[in-house]
């Protein structure tokens, strides 16, 4: 009898244990997500910053947010959103960013703007899905964001209510994106010039090229050892290409040749600029001013 | 945000995340097109592939020109445009209702959207005769520009898969 009563306190002694350390876990899971679903401060953002919005524009425009963005019969030239975006899981509807403040982001505060680029998340605290690039989008400097939310906000509105699909993995993002997003905007690369390091930011970060042309791993991060080496598309067909050896490889003669790629894309003979999600791409690249085609140009042709 | 060591973040995480696994991981890629209507529609497809080609052909050595890769020809200049105008107005006839599929990369945009695939061709039409009638180095790099701006990659960025697809 005193051997039964012995294991019986054990087991129950177990039990205690087992339940402790569960319930010590899952407070730690959530203080962790709590931890890891905090947006910035409104205090990192320069006191009386004045936006520059040519640069804004240029950010707008080496970001390709109208590529994803663009709106629908009257609003085309406009990021008022509402275009399905075909995932290999399902499709997405991307959100209105016209400066609406019902439909669009017009009741932002440049914070909002911030966290949302830098942080993926929404100024409710939504985690935002990776299809909005915000994994490179989180390489940009504070004041290109401010310049980038400045000339936005300067922009039509476009009233278009798009819906939000939300799912209760958006709370697992949380972790993800922990994982995902770089610990600080980009710096400059010592050792390297001013031409090579503007064009390793614009690639980086607004440029997003990564995105598409480096692989990712099983859960989904992308794999650095593989940089811009080309990888399959998101969409599930086809490839994009490697940008890597682009001069060895003969793909393009100098620096020159791919500037002029970028910016007359087919018009100047260079075919495989067109088609597909690259078109769009060069559609953007080639409002942009020359010096920072010569910069991208300067980046990726560097790469061996 | 909190501040860790990568390897202690990814250990932390890949503990926290199986279910993430399940969420983000990607399915297994899907195949290509499908082989039985690859079959289909051979003849029209190759035949304006082929006049497209010629077409693209005769463009290059006009796009050198006018990166002063080759020098100037006003004869040279002439004789390329005109055979990528025949060319073009050749392909044109080329695209019947059903001919989106097989082994090509038009995409089906070209039937849904008829009037506005027409009109880009008309354009690039257009761009190829003014073209030819370009007698000065001067007037060249625009008129390359705008045959292949306003016509193969307006028509392309719009109508054509890219490879692969």
């Amino acid at each position: 009898m005193q051997q039964g009563t012995g294991k019986q306190r054990r087991k129950w002694r177990i039990w205690h244990l087992v339940l402790a350390i569960l319930l010590l876990a899952a407070g730690g899971v959530a203080y962790l997500y709590q931890q890891l679903s905090r947006p910035l401060p409104p205090g990192i953002i320069p006191a009386g910053y004045t936006p520059d919005l040519q640069n804004g524009r240029n950010m707008y425009l080496a970001g390709g947010c109208l590529s994803c963005h663009r709106g629908i019969g009257p609003h085309a030239e406009l990021p008022a959103g509402g275009r399905k975006l075909k995932l290999r899981r399902g499709e997405i509807t991307v959100p209105n960013i016209t400066p609406d403040p019902e439909t669009g982001i017009g009741r932002w505060r440049a914070i909002d703007f911030v966290n949302a680029m830098r942080k993926g998340l929404g100024p409710d605290g939504t985690h935002y899905l990776p299809s909005f690039p915000y994994t490179s989008y989180a390489w940009m400097r504070t004041e290109d964001l401010l310049d980038l939310f400045a000339w936005l906000q300067q922009q039509p509105a476009a009233r278009n209510p798009v819906p939000r699909e939300g799912t209760w993995g958006r709370y697992l993002l949380a972790f993800w994106k922990w994982l995902a997003l770089p610990p600080r905007p980009f710096r400059d690369v010592p050792g390297k010039d001013a031409t090579w390091n503007r064009g390793a930011y614009l690639v980086v970060g607004p440029g997003r090229c990564a995105e598409c042309h480096t692989p990712r791993n099983t859960i989904f991060l992308l794999d650095r050892r593989q940089w811009l080496a080309g990888a399959p598309l998101i969409t599930g067909q086809g490839r994009a290409p490697s940008l890597r050896g682009l001069k060895r490889r003969g793909r393009y003669k100098d620096v020159n040749d791919l500037m002029q790629a970028l910016k007359y894309g087919e018009a100047m003979g260079y075919q495989d600029l067109s088609a597909g999600g690259m078109g769009e791409v060069q559609s953007n690249l080639s409002k942009l001013p020359d010096e920072d085609l010569k910069a991208i140009a300067t980046y990726l042709m560097s790469l061996q | 945000m909190i501040q860790m060591r990568k390897g202690t973040k990814m250990l932390l995480a890949s503990a926290l995340g199986a279910a993430l696994l399940g969420g983000a991981a990607i399915a297994g890629s899907h195949g290509g097109g499908n082989k039985m209507e690859m079959a289909k529609g051979g003849g029209v497809i190759e035949a304006r592939v082929k006049a497209m080609k010629e077409a693209s052909n005769n463009f290059t050595p006009l796009v050198k020109m006018s990166k002063n890769l080759i020098p100037f020809d006003a004869a040279a200049v002439k004789k390329h445009a005109d055979i990528i105008a025949a060319k073009l107005e050749e392909s044109a006839k080329l695209f019947p209702e059903g001919s989106d599929k097989g082994d090509t990369r038009a995409k089906p945009e070209i039937w849904s959207n008829r009037a506005e695939f027409d009109a880009i061709m008309k354009t690039a039409i257009e761009k190829a005769k003014a073209l030819a009638s370009v007698t000065s180095p001067d007037q060249l790099t625009p008129a390359v520009r705008a045959l292949g701006g306003e016509g193969c990659m307006a028509c392309h960025k719009k109508f054509r898969k890219p490879k692969g697809e």
